[in-house]
């Protein structure tokens, strides 16, 4: 029995979880986007 | 031969039908309170109306169909097409009760838009609608956007065999959990958990562009709503370009973006296996598809000097196709413009952004990421196989969740989607240039009807022909259930009148 995790530890691991997940989604499409920017801009001098 | 249906067969298409009109009714429950909160007495009576048709609908159905008998795969495919056009029947009373639509046609039009989170409408005078009813057009794009089937499995369903087969009738195949009941259930604590956080930026954002705090938290939740479901719906017809705001803007990407993902990635990602994003062959598609079509039409409006400058080029660029290629629908230009200033090399690669789309088991819509990743994976074996010995064993894998061994059987689906779509795309296209309008413009609209994208370069308006109403309304309804489980009621409706 003393090696079970607690419900309430389980739960707030199962949160953390939750919340790194949408962070680590949100700065990969935010970080995707700046890439594109930056491509855009080096497209835009290099063929202009 | 076709085998007529039994009335065990009617019964239980019956009784499951039912269940899922009342799922429809309750969610009324939602716009209701909003109107009266807000005062709007001949709204409530409205909703009071729809509702009451949607429960006698609903519960008489299932008074009607008593069985015992579950669901087999044929009846889960016609109770998930045949809910929907139910849905979208009885959905529209708020609409055409309203006053604010040409005929009833339009109210359907609108609904179905609506569910299968397209974004295209043809409600008059959009700016003055009321709340209650603004709240009930996001929340058909949310509700839709996880499937109105997902609702009733969550909430009304009991046991996991039929209901299974109902949710594969609604284009959504992927088990987040072993029981699909509580897949139901992860993906609405996905999108709601999305649904607070989004909510809040975006009602922050809204407070410190000058609106009140009740009108920035309203709108933003339904900015939210049309953003996440990819449905691209908004209080004002001017859309997002509306608020004139690089924040809101950013804030809208990361929304649509992330709500163009397979819930099955999202929960992945959300249980730790935070490398799933990287390898996943839907993102990688994704990825590349969104960076090439950008790259050209940023290119090409770049030498055609439309904008002042490289921000302002790029913002308007990568909003419209990240929004195309996510089938959302937003705009921060006006229709025309796709017409008058991106010309037709911007028209035709937002189309084909538009006609790729999002990602599988998504709230988005198109031929879908999955299926680009599996045809390109297979041309990449096929080329190898042509340049390797004779006796060597080539193999491809692509990965998604898991590694998956590309097999014949896996191309040969991938590929009859991808026709299927094609075609209806084909014959929508063309029914608009019959009636006259130019063959790229005709394209577009139709892609976007039918991959649930909802950006419109014009040709969608009240005064457009009835018929050509009809055939995106189809289209719509087609695209989003990815034609099997239409198809199934087609052949349902085939048998009832010529089975033996």
């Amino acid at each position: 029995m003393a090696d079970m995790p607690r419900p309430e530890a389980t739960r707030r691991q199962q949160i953390t979880d939750y919340a790194l997940g949408i962070i680590h989604e949100s700065l990969w499409i935010l970080g995707w986007c700046l890439l594109a920017y930056v491509m855009a801009v080096v497209a835009i001098a290099v063929f202009r | 031969m076709i085998v007529r249906p039994r009335k065990e067969d009617h019964l239980v298409i019956g009784k499951y039908t039912g269940k899922v009109i009342v799922g429809v009714g309750l969610l009324m429950c939602i716009p209701l309170v909003t109107s009266i909160a807000f005062a709007e007495w001949d709204t409530a009576v409205d909703f009071i109306i729809a509702i009451s048709a949607c429960m006698v609908f609903g519960f008489g159905t299932q008074a009607l169909c008593r069985t015992h008998k579950d669901l087999s795969w044929s009846h889960g495919l016609v109770v998930a097409s045949g809910s929907w056009f139910f849905a979208t029947a009885l959905g529209a009373l708020p609409h055409f009760l309203s006053g604010h639509a040409g005929s009833y046609l339009d109210t359907l039009f609108d609904v179905m838009s609506g569910y299968t989170t397209t974004g295209l409408y043809l409600l008059q005078d959009l700016d003055h609608v009321a709340n209650g009813l603004n709240m009930w057009r996001h929340l058909l794009t949310y509700a839709g956007g996880q499937g109105i089937v997902v609702i009733a499995l969550t909430f009304l369903f009991k046991g996991t065999a039929g209901a299974y087969k109902v949710y594969v009738g609604e284009g959504k195949d992927e088990r987040l959990l072993p029981n699909v009941i509580q897949t139901a259930r992860a993906i609405w604590l996905v999108s709601l958990t999305w649904l607070g956080l989004g909510t809040l930026f975006l009602g922050v954002r809204g407070m410190m562009l000058g609106q009140g705090p009740v009108r920035a938290f309203l709108q933003g939740l339904w900015v939210f709503m049309g953003a996440w479901s990819t449905g691209g719906f908004a209080p004002q017809s001017y859309n997002t370009f509306w608020f004139h705001d690089i924040g809101y803007e950013v804030i809208c990407v990361v929304i649509f973006i992330a709500g163009s993902f397979n819930f099955a990635m999202h929960w992945a990602m959300w249980t730790g296996k935070r490398e799933e994003i990287r390898k996943n062959v839907e993102t990688i598609s994704f990825f590349i598809t969104l960076t090439v079509t950008t790259l050209v039409v940023t290119f090409f409006l770049a030498q055609a000097n439309i904008y002042p400058d490289a921000m302002s080029l790029f913002r308007k660029v990568f909003y419209q196709l990240a929004s195309a290629h996510t089938t959302t629908g937003f705009s921060t230009i006006y229709s025309r413009s796709f017409v008058t200033q991106w010309g037709p090399v911007g028209l035709i690669v937002t189309t084909i952004a538009m006609a790729i789309g999002a990602s599988a088991c998504s709230t988005g819509g198109g031929i879908k990421g999955i299926r680009m990743g599996v045809i390109s994976k297979a041309l990449v074996q096929d080329v190898r196989r042509m340049i390797s010995p004779e006796s060597s064993v080539i193999m491809e894998k692509y990965h998604h969740i898991k590694d998956t061994w590309l097999s014949d059987g896996l191309v040969r689906g991938a590929m009859t989607v991808t026709i299927a779509y094609l075609t209806l795309y084909g014959i929508g296209a063309i029914i608009g240039a019959m009636y006259g309008y130019p063959l790229e413009q005709a394209a577009f609209e139709m892609v976007s009807a039918c991959s649930n994208t909802g950006l419109s370069c014009g040709i969608t308006q009240p005064f457009m022909p009835d018929l050509l109403k009809v055939v995106y309304t189809l289209g719509m309804w087609l695209g989003r259930l990815e034609f099997m489980s239409v198809f199934a009621l087609i052949g349902y409706g085939v048998a009832v009148v010529r089975g033996k």
